[in-house]
């Protein structure tokens, strides 16, 4: 069973919808014992970074989120503000990440580039998937979104997730992989 | 290549859509429950929803239809509507609210755009700027639903509200609100080019090709009402939106024609 965390944070509703249009079934649920029986898991959320983290310490979820990843390997699909809090440190927030991918979230800096993009920047996109040499390190894990994407994508023409471009939550070494 | 949003903007009174025209005599237009299912069929990027009484008759923000509405949608939704606080942002946000979009407030309390900003991140914080020409000629930005002048400019109102941390700005017209004769591309242009955020062109599109030219002026999204819900020159009610591939089509004329 797919869980979709629920740590108070952001539109948790439209990816269980989402889930259900593909023909996946899967449980919104802040409850322990749900999150410990599922083979799969997602953290999504709008909002601040540590507000973020906080919600999750509050519900005591970090050591039992720790357990699923780092135990039991469960596949782990991180979106938005749940992406951002696998990272080993934000520039938007003082508290300690998951930690989990080796990347920093940083802001875009657009200093001495010409056709500087807009952000933050949110909406539908067209993916392409290119290997970077740079991002290496962290491609094992990128894997786990990389391939969510593909299969999500493949059952709605590649255009499940919308791409997220926020400002200060792309991953340096990430760029040209998912960054939504 | 990013490619630009185009959004219907939805008018909430009460509990049904209604469609304006400069920012006037309301129509229905059908159930806002409805309307979301027919634009997650079409892949919309995204949905404006704003309660258009809240702030000038001083009501409270719908959570619960907000909550329905939301449950529906696949797309992220922006809300704006009487929201004067961090504590009403967070609830929105919490129930599935992606942006929050303030106009009224905005105005009167920059301060709230900087506190939004940290709380919940300039991804989701979203300024409407309404204006319209003033006695003397100049444009001014208008609140309470078009209906109190702030003396603000709205190129300059534009460039504050950068600074305070917005991440989008809607530029809406009130004289060209559901009139169909096109974007106010001028000012588009003029506030695209004094912020790095984006700038979301509203009020007057008519016709597909309009998005086009709001891309041109240097919007990154068209916003639009009437032609998302209406259709002729009748104006029947028919929730309608383009397919995917003919708004697509639409952006990549761009580069081929300019």
């Amino acid at each position: 069973m797919i869980v979709i965390i629920d740590y108070g944070m952001g539109n948790l509703g439209s990816i269980a919808n989402m889930l259900k249009q593909i023909g996946t079934l899967a449980t919104v649920s802040g409850d322990v014992k749900q999150i410990e029986a599922a083979d799969r898991l997602i953290l999504a959320g709008v909002d601040a970074f540590d507000a973020g983290m906080q919600r999750l310490r509050e519900r005591n979820l970090i050591p039992l989120l720790v357990d699923k990843e780092l135990k039991e390997k469960v596949p782990f699909l991180g979106i938005c503000l749940g992406m951002q809090l696998l990272t080993r440190r934000s520039e938007e927030g003082q508290l300690p990440r998951l930690g989990w991918l080796d990347a920093e979230t940083v802001k875009f800096r657009f200093d001495g580039i010409q056709n500087r993009l807009r952000v933050p920047h949110m909406g539908w996109n067209e993916i392409r998937c290119r290997l970077i040499t740079r991002c290496w390190p962290i491609w094992a894990r990128s894997l786990v979104f990389i391939l969510y994407i593909h299969i999500m994508s493949a059952a709605t023409n590649g255009r499940m997730c919308w791409l997220r471009l926020i400002m200060g939550s792309i991953f340096k070494q990430l760029l040209g992989a998912p960054t939504f | 290549v990013i490619l630009p949003r185009v959004i219907p903007c939805l008018l909430l009174r009460n509990t049904s859509l209604v469609k304006t025209i400069r920012f006037k005599n309301p129509i229905y237009v059908g159930d806002p429950r409805n309307a979301v299912k027919i634009f997650n069929e079409r892949e919309v990027d995204e949905l404006v929803l704003l309660d258009i009484q809240a702030t000038p008759q001083n009501t409270a923000i719908q959570y619960d239809l907000i909550r329905e509405i939301v449950t529906e949608a696949f797309m992220p939704i922006g809300y704006g509507g009487h929201v004067t606080n961090v504590d009403d942002a967070r609830k929105l946000v919490t129930l599935g609210i992606e942006k929050i979009i303030l106009c009224t407030a905005a105005a009167q309390n920059p301060l709230l755009v900087s506190q939004l900003a940290r709380v919940i991140g300039s991804s989701s914080t979203v300024v409407c700027i309404d204006y319209k020409k003033n006695p003397r000629g100049k444009h001014e930005v208008f609140v309470h639903g078009g209906r109190k002048g702030t003396g603000k400019d709205p190129v300059e109102f534009g460039r504050e509200m950068e600074k305070c941390g917005a991440g989008d700005l809607i530029i809406n017209p009130i004289d060209r609100d559901g009139t169909l004769q096109g974007y106010d591309l001028p000012l588009v242009q003029a506030i695209a080019q004094s912020v790095g955020i984006p700038v979301i062109a509203c009020g007057g599109a008519g016709k597909l090709d309009d998005f086009r030219l709001a891309v041109k002026a240097g919007a990154s999204a068209a916003a639009a009402g009437s032609i998302f819900v209406s259709q002729g020159k009748h104006r029947a009610v028919l929730i309608n939106y383009p397919m995917r591939n003919d708004v697509r089509q639409i952006f990549l004329n761009i580069a081929e024609r300019g």
